[in-house]
């Protein structure tokens, strides 16, 4: 079903809603919009882009009654407006009954250009933090967890801090071995 | 506020659907509000994406991810990611993780005993020079090697196991010769891999002799029973190793 877009005029009021301070309310509403879309897709949804906007769509509609009526926190609202969308997603949605093996349907040329890519990103990285994130993904089980807890100790930092830097590090080549991917398909 | 254990544990089971219907809603809201959670979220994606490559999660986690986390565009690039870097980190983490190991442990073993490193070192080294000489000084038995030269699964397409080529070794070395895909000048550097059944046997820098092929030779120690593969990248002026695509297959029984 397509929907109408909101106005602005009510477009201005949800922000109003969100936050008196215009920047706050600003900021907030993109925070929800993203954090909608992260949601959305965590619950297995295609576009979880398309039902963020359709949540905060049926936000907008009711937002004179919202404005006289609700009472509590409006995230409280959009968590609740969300999960009608999606329980609605889930019913439209065909399940299917097996999902494939993605790993066999993939061509090898494409796997060898991303690890192409990844080697050409990893490269770029500064020695310590390649070795870093390698040295992190070393053993497995128990032997993970002492492995991991010893290379925090070299390197100076806490366990979680250890975690965040190697989380960091990864969302960084990701982005690089994308963007490389990227430009070779243009090509 | 600073998170707990429970928080950690709870983002893995919502993205596993572990949750019960009230729980999903109390954490979603959370997540909406809470920064620190929020991240803790994209995180507990990453390692379980990393998880996912690696063959480490159950059948059932598998198939909740490639149904729930990975049905997005976004989600199907994490999982590529993850993919593309288990098996770079299959690649090369093991000479990374020997070099660094020992020349830390080395480092703060000579910082803290001294004197006791170098009696220690100077005893091994007259230890290893006389049992050297008396080993070696009987006239040793020559050396056998065996050669194998492998074309590029490239330009063959042969990764059937069928068509792999198989040797039977009884000699000492193998010298493995790779047919280059395309001729380059002599002296160009290349970096060859080898992996046998999933495991990392060497990686060693190498130049071209004759600008069509790069030998390297293995102890028949180093290649027991099983399948194996090599790849090999070029080396730019900069250091930079580009993979050469495709691989060298063939077998040691």
């Amino acid at each position: 079903m397509t929907r109408k877009p909101p106005s602005q005029e009510a477009f201005d009021k949800l922000l109003g809603w969100l936050d008196p301070d215009r920047e706050q309310a600003g900021r907030k509403y993109q925070k929800i919009q993203i954090r909608l879309t992260d949601i959305f897709s965590c619950h297995g949804c295609t576009e979880p882009e398309s039902l963020a906007d359709e949540t905060i769509d049926r936000v907008i509609e009711k937002i004179d009654w919202l404005i006289e009526n609700y009472v509590g926190d409006p995230i409280r609202y959009f968590c609740g407006v969300a999960r009608n969308v999606l329980r609605e997603y889930w019913k439209r949605r065909r399940v299917p009954d097996e999902f494939p093996d993605e790993q066999k349907n993939e061509p090898d040329e494409e796997n060898d250009r991303r690890f192409d890519c990844l080697d050409k990103c990893m490269a770029e990285l500064l020695p310590r933090n390649r070795s870093m994130i390698l040295d992190y993904y070393e053993d497995q089980g128990k032997a993970k967890i002492v492995h991991r807890k010893q290379l925090a100790e070299n390197t100076g930092i806490s366990l979680p801090a250890l975690r965040l830097r190697v989380f960091h590090i990864r969302t960084q080549l990701a982005k690089c071995m994308q963007e490389c991917v990227n430009q070779g398909s243009e090509r | 506020m600073a998170l707990g254990e429970h928080d950690n544990n709870i983002t893995r089971q919502y993205l596993l659907g572990q949750l019960n219907e009230a729980d999903e809603l109390a954490l979603e809201e959370r997540l909406l509000t809470e920064d620190e959670l929020y991240q803790e979220l994209q995180v507990t994606k990453d390692e379980l994406a990393q998880e996912y490559a690696g063959g480490n999660l159950t059948s059932k986690e598998r198939q909740w991810l490639q149904a729930h986390l990975f049905a997005s565009q976004a989600g199907k690039q994490s999982r590529e990611f993850a993919q593309a870097f288990d098996r770079y980190a299959k690649t090369h983490r093991e000479p990374v993780r020997e070099r660094v190991g020992f020349w830390q442990r080395w480092d703060a073993l000579w910082s803290r005993h001294v004197t006791f490193v170098r009696a220690a070192a100077a005893v091994a080294v007259m230890l290893i020079a006389y049992f050297g000489f008396k080993t070696l000084s009987p006239s040793p038995r020559p050396q056998t090697t065996a050669t194998l030269t492998l074309v590029n699964t490239v330009s063959t397409r042969s990764t059937d196991a069928g068509s792999v080529p198989t040797v039977k070794l009884k000699d000492d070395v193998l010298k493995l010769t790779l047919q280059l895909p395309q001729p380059s000048s002599v002296g160009t550097l290349y970096r060859f891999d080898l992996m046998g059944e999933g495991n990392l046997i060497r990686t060693l820098t190498t130049s071209t002799q004759d600008g069509e092929s790069i030998s390297a030779d293995f102890s028949a120690k180093e290649l027991p029973r099983g399948q194996y593969v090599a790849t090999l990248s070029t080396i730019d002026a900069n250091g930079t190793a580009q993979r050469i695509p495709g691989g060298y297959h063939f077998k040691i029984e």
